[in-house]
């Protein structure tokens, strides 16, 4: 028998712009991403009122303030409306990026929705049934939250089921900036039964039972890094408070990586052949999603010197998205990133007494001598430190550039230049 | 390499002149100018490498004569001695490379001695003038240059890469430039920016809008509900404005009705009825009238006569006359020609009786059998005596032919028997022949063996005589030896001709040979053994078998005797037998020719016998066909007497009696047709005749009976009379008919007229009325009552629509009395005005409110912040991924760079290397340093002070020493990996001041050390320096050459 039903969702980012892509995307595509994070909001209503859940959890980010998007906001209460008309309740805290402090539009969210303010609250999940479970809520007041939110809980009664909602960095991840940070052990001993958390974009159950404790992941991927499936859990409570965690695909959009060995290929005809059946396989895996699709290429065969002509890659990618961009779901791929090895063998170059074994062995020194490194990031500053682009320019531009891999680049592109038609 | 001396056949205007030897590492060539040190110089090269391969025999022309070419001798560096050989012709010449000891050498050789350089080197490198010396091409020659840069692989595309590395770069990013990728990047960048700014101001617009939508919304809420009361009131004015007329309608059918007689069931719709039957009765009374008419002219055509009406009754006659009309008129016409046509037929049959035969009549025309029985009949007989007769006529043929094939035969026979009788009989018979030659076989072998056996006697009896005597064994054992000699070479010689002669010979040679031999072997033990013993020892067993070889001989020449006189010859002997065999031979060919005369005779017989046997059997079938001709004519001859024919007739001549038979019938059919056609001719006419004769009696028609062609005139009247009288009599019967039909359609319009007038009456009583005037006043009385009453009634419905149901009626009908349409208007009027007012209030309002939520919907879901945002995040990745690129590029060219300015110092190529030793040392160290930046054609010295130059800064003469040197580089570098060859120079040195000429001839002295050196020059300065260079040097002195100057 059910006790509860809910759906744990978090970091929305509605109508925030998709990072890292390279290339312009042709319209039907890039349409299709500025919808994709309303579509996947769309997702996630529509499986709440399928599956006629108590509540809708969101543990905060559901828009970038920054942005100032009247169109997210309005959408994201729109969605809380079809659930108020539909029975079911919805509970959210703002996080980094939408706290309270943040531009908000005026609008008017339904009854049943809660907002969860700048301290700990405590609100029946059910209006009706206050004993059937509660909802354990705070929002980010600013953006940056230093301090461990957790320990203002404190430690709650153990009946009823509680649920925490939070957006917090639990045990330091790396990936994400440390806001709210708290350890495991923090959640462990706060009583809570279920903590729905938010912030870190990877889904991930860092623990089952006793109490459970879940990042949902974002419902919809943001960048080329966040690969694989998307979504949100739908978690089903039982009389004894067991929790089954039921994972839900809700992206509109779907990231992939591909890789390819470029080793036995003979022919460019044969590349392209190898790409379209990767293409068509994520396209299956996506199952009628759209994909947006970052590929790599490595080994070292007949198309290594082909394949550091200028534009060839571009032409590569050209000729994939004319192929596939343009259908529904559409599979577009935004870059082409040649890994593929050098077209020579290198250490036996390097043993040799000739200016390129110079130049080899040159390179293999700036790459570990911290010394020469610097000198070579101080030619960076002729771009870094001009006066007309300095305040334009990303401020993390090749500050963080791993140097060595780009010195790898570097030789690879002065030995293309000075080896062309050598026989390889 | 090194030349030893060289020879000239024929160049230029030397001619057999020899140079060398050439004992010193240095030769200095001294002659004046014109001397043709040039030509020497050319020669060596052209020997070494060949004559151009155009134009050959124009390069350096033997003047003086000679052969066009000559010999050079060279030492290795293994110090073999060579000499290569070349003259003009074709593909630069043909060359000869000789070794030391004169052997041929291939061409590999003279390319090993040449270190495998090509010429262009050769002439770069080691052979050079002043001309040369100056010029740079040195450095422009791929081949050389190779050397000289020899940094590796890639690096000829430094330069290159480098300018491709900075262009990339550039195009990322570029100080001060304007066109690089990040520089537009970053414009587009600050344009989505600013727009985004402007976007995101919107979310303040959206809360202002949303507060004075909300203001705007009360205010029309209130404007709403005045308008709404002043609505009530103005729609009750238009209700009452609406209804006046009705109120005022109502009131007028009300009074009017109080005056208007009540009359009841007036008949309805009764006036249009009245007028409806008024026309009916008018209209019936008109088509009795004009029936009336009708009848009585219908009347009148019926009571009229017909003239000659009793031509009807004889209608049949006078059609009988109209169809046979023209028949009648044809026959009168064409009676005469028949009857001529008739008599001409008559005589045609006669005629053909008379062709038939003499007693030929009609009866017997007709009576003649013309059956296809019959016919078949004449014709078998014809075929059966054609055919029989043609039988008869080919046996015939056959006969002769066989018989004059007959006549041949027994010639052939006779000149068979003559050759068999004029030919040689045989002597031996075949069986003979066969006995003899085995007799022969049996000879032979026999004076073989007999010659053996006598052989073998002598032998033992020699044997025996040697056992006998006690002399000299050594001389005996010398005699054994010849004879065993002797009897092997016999063997083997039997042996050899039996085989050679083959045969019978074969057997018995080799029978005979063997034996021979087998005595030789048992001789020669015999004789070994004696030799051994030296004792007479075996004496008796050699006399037994002399003694056998005795009884042996005497056996064989019995049987030889036994031979002789079987083949009857004198004597027996291998001759004798030969010649014997050879007879033996004709007579076997004797015996074959008479046996071939014998069979040809045989077979000449046969033939006659079977051509005889074949004229026999001719004559017995013609015999045959003979009397079966006879037969069938007999047949034949009976048949004809059964028809009455003649006997002698042929089948042919009954079949062509037959034909006019046939001929005869027709034109008697044609004959009887044309006498029946006449008969008939005469009976219609007459027939004709009669009736027209018959009629004429009763109606005038003017026939003349003697005339027969009145009789047509006559026909004709009759007719048009019958056609005239009949047409008459059709129209009176027409007029009676007619008559009947209009006396029933007059009673018809009587009955109508009757019906109408009572239908009339009937329409005025029911109105009360006498007559139709009293009628029509009754009627409009009753009308403008009903109309009355209708106004009354519908005034009343639209006023109960207009005010609604119920009491509201009377309440209005009670309103309207109250007032009048003037102030309904004024109120009206009053009411719409206020709420006009309202309307634009309101309209104003929904106006603004309408902007405002456009702006609103517009706000909340424009999408233009988010592609804003999106093309913020691509043009922020765009600049991320330049930046990156040009980092890249910076970085390679920086490495690239660093990497250059290490291999040039640290890692000069060897052949630069030691140029740089060389100029060094021939400027005496004010250059200590020869560059060749790497991948660029070009070199560079550096000063002692540390500055360089590019050779183009440097004096004439400095710059040919550094070109000297980096020859000296060039040459060492070259000499290591192959064969060092010599260094011809042409006046390289008069450019040079007398220090570094000196330092030069000295570094040309130390070079020596690897490389003959050979000089020319005309300057005795040149020849001094060289002298006191490998004298302070120690070295051998040079070896001097004058060349005279010769008139050409």
């Amino acid at each position: 028998m059910s006790l509860l039903r809910f759906v744990h969702a978090a970091d929305l980012h509605l109508d925030s712009p998709f990072s890292g892509l390279k290339a312009n995307a042709p319209s039907n595509v890039a349409e299709a991403l500025q919808k994709a994070t309303f579509e996947a909001y769309e997702n996630i209503i529509d499986l709440c009122i399928a599956e006629q859940v108590d509540a809708l959890l969101v543990a905060g980010d559901i828009f970038d303030s920054a942005d100032r998007s009247l169109r997210a906001q309005r959408a994201f209460v729109s969605g809380l409306e079809q659930l108020h008309e539909a029975g079911v309740r919805s509970f959210i805290c703002h996080g980094n990026h939408d706290p309270l402090d943040g531009w908000e539009a005026q609008l008017t969210y339904p009854p049943s929705c809660h907002r969860f303010g700048r301290q700990f609250e405590c609100v029946p999940v059910i209006e009706q049934s206050p004993e059937t479970a509660v909802v354990y809520g705070i929002s980010y007041p600013v953006r940056e939250v230093r301090e461990n939110l957790v320990e203002q809980l404190g430690k709650v009664d153990s009946s009823p089921f509680s649920i925490g909602l939070l957006h917090a960095n639990v045990g330091g991840n790396t990936d994400h900036d440390a806001y709210a940070p708290c350890t495991l052990s923090d959640l462990e001993q706060s009583g809570v039964d279920y903590w729905a958390l938010g912030h870190v974009h990877a889904r991930q159950i860092l623990r089952e039972g006793g109490p459970t404790i879940v990042y949902p992941g974002n419902p919809q991927g943001k960048n080329p890094t966040e690969t694989g499936t998307k979504g949100v859990f739908l978690v089903n409570v039982d009389d004894n408070a067991n929790i089954d965690l039921e994972f839900q695909c809700t992206d509109a959009v779907r990231w992939v990586h591909l890789k390819l060995d470029i080793s036995e290929l003979q022919t460019e005809q044969e590349l392209l052949d190898e790409i379209g059946e990767l293409v068509q396989e994520a396209l299956t895996e996506a199952q009628f999603r759209s994909v947006v699709a970052r590929l790599t290429l490595s080994g070292r065969g007949p198309l290594s010197d082909s394949l550091r002509q200028a534009n060839f890659i571009d032409d590569v990618r050209s000729s994939i998205n004319e192929d596939w961009s343009d259908r529904s779901p559409f599979a577009w791929c935004e870059r082409i990133e040649n890994r593929s090895a050098a077209p020579f063998n290198r250490r036996e170059r390097m043993a040799g007494s000739d200016f390129l074994a110079e130049f080899l062995r040159l390179c293999d020194r700036a790459k570990a001598d911290l010394q020469l490194q610097d000198q070579l990031r101080a030619s960076f500053n002729d771009l870094l430190e001009h006066r007309r682009y300095r305040r334009d320019l990303p401020e993390d531009l090749l500050t963080e550039t791993d140097l060595p891999a780009l010195i790898d680049e570097a030789e690879l592109v002065a030995l293309d230049l000075l080896t062309s038609d050598e026989e390889k | 390499m090194r030349i030893e001396e060289f020879h000239i056949e024929g160049f230029g205007h030397f001619a057999d002149r020899s140079f060398g030897p050439f004992v010193s590492p240095i030769v200095v060539l001294y002659g004046p100018n014109e001397a043709g040190k040039s030509t020497l110089l050319s020669f060596l090269q052209t020997i070494l490498f060949g004559f151009p391969t155009r134009g050959g025999t124009q390069h350096y022309p033997p003047l003086a004569g000679g052969r066009h070419g000559g010999r050079i001798n060279v030492l290795d560096q293994f110090e073999d001695r060579y000499s290569v050989h070349r003259i003009q012709g074709r593909g630069g010449g043909p060359v000869t490379v000789l070794s030391g000891s004169g052997d041929t050498q291939n061409e590999a050789t003279l390319a090993r001695l040449l270190g495998h350089h090509a010429e262009d080197v050769f002439k770069s490198v080691f052979s050079f003038s002043l001309d040369e010396l100056h010029s740079d091409r040195l450095l422009k020659d791929e081949n050389i240059n190779s050397q000289i840069y020899s940094a590796g692989m890639g690096v000829v595309k430094l330069p290159d890469a480098l300018k491709e590395i900075k262009d990339r770069k550039d195009r990322r990013f570029l100080k001060g430039g304007s066109r690089h990728s990040i520089y537009q990047t970053v414009e587009e960048l600050k344009d989505v920016n600013s727009k985004l700014n402007e976007v995101e101001s919107n979310a303040e617009r959206y809360g202002r809008l949303t507060e004075r939508r909300n203001e705007v919304l009360e205010k029309r809420s209130q404007l709403d509900a005045i308008s709404s009361q002043l609505k009530t009131r103005l729609d009750y004015q238009r209700r009452l404005k609406n209804g006046w007329n009705d109120w005022v309608d109502l009131n007028t059918a009300e009074e009017s009705l109080k005056d208007l007689e009540v009359i009841t069931d007036f008949p309805t719709d009764g006036l249009r009825r009245l007028e409806q039957l008024e026309e009916r009765i008018r209209g019936a009374r008109q088509a009795y009238e004009e029936t009336g008419a009708q009848v009585e002219l219908e009347e009148s055509k019926a009571k009229t006569g017909i003239e000659h009406e009793a031509i009807l009754e004889y209608a049949d006659s006078v059609r009988y006359l109209e169809r046979n009309h023209e028949h009648f008129e044809s026959a009168v016409r064409d009676l005469p020609l028949r009857e001529l046509e008739r008599k001409h037929c008559e005589r045609r049959l006669q005629a053909t009786l008379k062709d038939i035969g003499p007693d030929w009549s009609t009866t017997r025309l007709e009576g003649f059998d013309l059956s296809v029985a019959v016919r078949d009949q004449v014709s078998q007989f014809g075929d059966r005596l054609r055919k029989s007769e043609e039988k008869l006529e080919r046996l015939r043929i056959v006969l002769s032919q066989k018989e004059a094939r007959l006549r041949e035969a027994t010639k052939a026979e006779n000149t068979a028997q003559q050759e068999l009788d004029e030919a040689p009989k045989p002597i031996l018979s075949k069986e003979q022949i066969l006995e003899h030659r085995a007799t022969i076989g049996r000879a032979n072998t026999a004076l073989l063996e007999l010659k053996a056996v006598r052989e073998r006697s002598l032998l033992l009896q020699d044997q025996l005589d040697g056992m006998a005597g006690a002399t000299d064994s050594g001389g005996r054992g010398i005699r054994q030896r010849a004879l065993v000699g002797l009897v092997s070479v016999l063997g083997l010689g039997l042996l050899i001709g039996g085989v050679f002669l083959g045969g019978a010979a074969l057997v018995v040679g080799a029978i005979g040979g063997l034996a021979l031999i087998a005595i030789a072997a048992y001789l020669l033990v015999q004789q070994v053994a004696a030799s051994a013993s030296g004792e007479p020892r075996h004496a008796s067993p050699i006399r037994d078998a002399l003694a056998r070889a005795e009884a042996e001989r005497e056996e064989l020449e019995s049987k030889l005797s036994e031979s002789r006189d079987l083949l009857g010859l004198e004597s027996v002997d291998g001759d004798s037998l030969i010649a014997y065999a050879a007879s033996l031979d004709d007579s076997e060919r004797r015996i074959q020719g008479f046996a071939a005369l014998c069979k040809s005779l045989d077979l000449a017989r046969e033939t006659t016998k079977e051509r005889s046997e074949s004229v026999e059997q001719s004559n017995e079938s013609i015999a045959a066909a003979e009397a079966q001709q006879r037969h069938i004519t007999n047949e034949w001859q009976q048949w004809l007497r059964a028809n009455e024919l003649n006997e002698a007739f042929s089948p042919q001549v009954v079949e062509e009696i037959r034909g006019k038979v046939e001929q005869g019938l027709d034109r008697l059919r044609e004959l009887r047709d044309l006498q029946q056609r006449i008969l008939a001719m005469k009976e219609s006419t007459a027939e004709f005749f009669e009736a027209v004769t018959l009629l004429a009696g009763e109606f005038e028609t003017g026939l003349n009976k003697d005339d027969p062609t009145s009789a047509t005139v006559a026909a004709d009247k009759l007719n048009i009379l019958h056609s005239d009288v009949e047409k008459k009599a059709r129209q009176r019967q027409v007029a009676l008919e007619a008559l009947g039909e209009a006396g029933q359609r007059l009673e018809e319009r009587k009955r109508d007229l009757q019906k109408a007038e009572m239908e009339l009456k009937e329409l005025l009583r029911s109105g009360g009325a006498s007559n139709s005037e009293e009628f029509r006043k009754r009627e409009e009385v009753d009308s403008q009552r009903k109309a009355c009453e209708d106004k009354l009634r519908e005034s009343l419905n639209r006023l109960q629509r207009i005010c609604g149901p119920g009491k509201r009626l009377e309440e209005f009908k009670s309103a309207l009395g109250k007032t009048d349409i003037q102030s309904i208007d004024d109120q009206a009027r009053q009411f719409s005005e206020k709420l006009d007012a309202i309307d634009e209030q309101l309209a104003e309002l929904d106006s603004s409110l309408g902007s405002i939520k456009t702006e609103l919907g517009a706000l909340v879901g424009e999408e233009e912040s988010s592609r804003l945002r999106m093309a913020r995040s691509l043009l922020l990745e765009q600049i991320r991924e330049h930046a990156l690129e040009w980092a890249k590029h910076a970085l390679a060219e920086r490495l690239l760079g660093e990497a250059q300015s290490a291999f040039e110092r640290e890692r000069q190529p060897g052949v630069v290397r030691n140029a740089e030793v060389f100029f060094r040392h021939i400027t005496g160290g004010r250059y200590d340093g020869v560059i060749a930046p790497l991948g660029e054609n070009t070199i560079r010295v550096r000063e002692r002070n540390g500055f360089s130059k590019e050779p183009d800064a440097l004096s004439r003469g400095t710059r040919e020493q550094l070109f000297l040197s980096l020859r000296f580089g060039l040459v060492q570098e070259l000499s290591q990996i192959a064969e060092p060859l010599p260094v011809i120079v042409d006046e390289v040195l008069v450019n040079f001041d007398p220090d570094r000429a000196l330092r030069a001839a000295k570094a040309f002295v130390q070079l020596s050390s690897t490389n003959q050196v050979l000089v020319f020059t005309c300057h005795a300065t040149v020849v001094d320096y060289f002298q006191v260079a490998t004298k302070e040097l120690g070295s051998k002195e040079p070896t001097l050459i004058e060349i005279e100057r010769t008139e050409q």
